[in-house]
């Protein structure tokens, strides 16, 4: 395979002179698949009972990669970024206790709704949390918990 | 409040637990403590709580439990009604049932809270926090004095202490 100017016309060369060039079509097929996959997962968090809205947070900046939500009623950019100051709250003190222990996850209790954080445990997946907000009297804590647990091995971010 | 601490001995009998703290999360302390020795873990207590209480995330609702899963613990967090108090719960992962530690936790919350007349506020205002202790019947005059001024109330029931 080798460089060369990309053709300036439109469609048949074009789309023969990218290809050509597998690197590019990696990229653009690893995207979709990234894409595609996080939003299988926010579907699936969905899925379960009494979920009301579930993110893929970022805690290092507090921004999700993609949030779905059955309900106008929170904003769950809003929530990542309440969620992400108790993770850093929890790896934060951690440290400074000099302790050496890592998250599985973290559930918040509240008059109405249950929350649960689940850091991923993937090596991509680095950086980056589950989050689901439930509703307390139709969901199922145990379940949910045990769901994110097998979303978290599925995922490939 | 008097008898939290023969409480939080119940607590610590429950399988699993390794320790029962009574946390300031205000003030970042261990107020009292029995099994293992835990203060050292109230600042952490204290982090992640504000982070859950004063999180943006919940206007109007209260917080009741958080609940860290670790690889070897869970440490749960339950708050009391009593401003800045919370019990810092430390169990084995492996031993003791998860479940039944936090559902006699939730019964401490329970009885831990002060027990006042059955005031309903509406859903999403927060409770109103005492800043002095006044004596119970001083609150329930006020409380009668109150409802009768909200003329046009079905609530007309005296209240008695």
């Amino acid at each position: 395979m080798t460089g060369g100017a990309r053709p300036r016309g439109h469609g048949g060369r074009l789309r023969r002179w990218i290809a050509e060039r597998p690197a590019l079509l990696r990229l653009n097929h690893r995207k979709e698949k990234d894409m595609a996959n996080i939003d299988s997962g926010l579907k699936e968090m969905m899925e379960i009972e009494g979920a009301i809205g579930a993110a893929v947070v970022d805690y290092s900046s507090g921004m999700a990669l993609g949030t779905l939500s059955s309900t106008k009623s929170f904003d769950l950019n809003v929530a990542a970024a309440g969620n992400t100051e108790v993770v850093r709250a929890k790896i934060r003190t951690t440290e400074q206790l000099g302790l050496n222990e890592s998250i599985e996850d973290i559930l918040i209790t509240l008059s109405a709704q249950y929350h649960i954080i689940r850091p991923l445990t993937s090596r991509k997946g680095q950086g980056l949390f589950l989050y689901l907000a439930m509703d307390r009297t139709r969901g199922n804590l145990a379940l949910a918990r045990h769901r994110l647990k097998s979303i978290d091995e599925e995922l490939d971010v | 409040m008097i008898d939290l601490d023969r409480q939080m001995l119940e607590v610590l009998r429950l399988d699993g637990v390794r320790s029962v703290c009574l946390v300031h999360w205000h003030e970042e302390r261990t107020v009292a403590w029995h099994g293992a020795d835990d203060r050292a873990l109230a600042a952490q207590t204290a982090a992640v709580v504000r982070a859950v209480a004063e999180g943006p995330f919940e206007q109007g609702r209260t917080v009741e439990e958080v609940v860290v899963t670790e690889r070897g613990d869970h440490l749960i967090y339950t708050v009391l009604a009593h401003p800045g108090l919370c019990l810092q719960v430390r169990m084995d992962r492996e031993r003791g049932s998860l479940g039944l530690v936090l559902h006699r936790l939730r019964r401490v919350a329970e009885d831990a809270r002060p027990q006042l007349p059955d005031v309903r506020r509406r859903r999403g205002t927060p409770a109103p926090a005492a800043s002095t202790t006044v004596e119970r019947p001083v609150l329930l005059r006020v409380l009668n004095a109150l409802r009768e001024l909200s003329t046009g109330s079905d609530r007309t029931a005296e209240v008695v202490a």
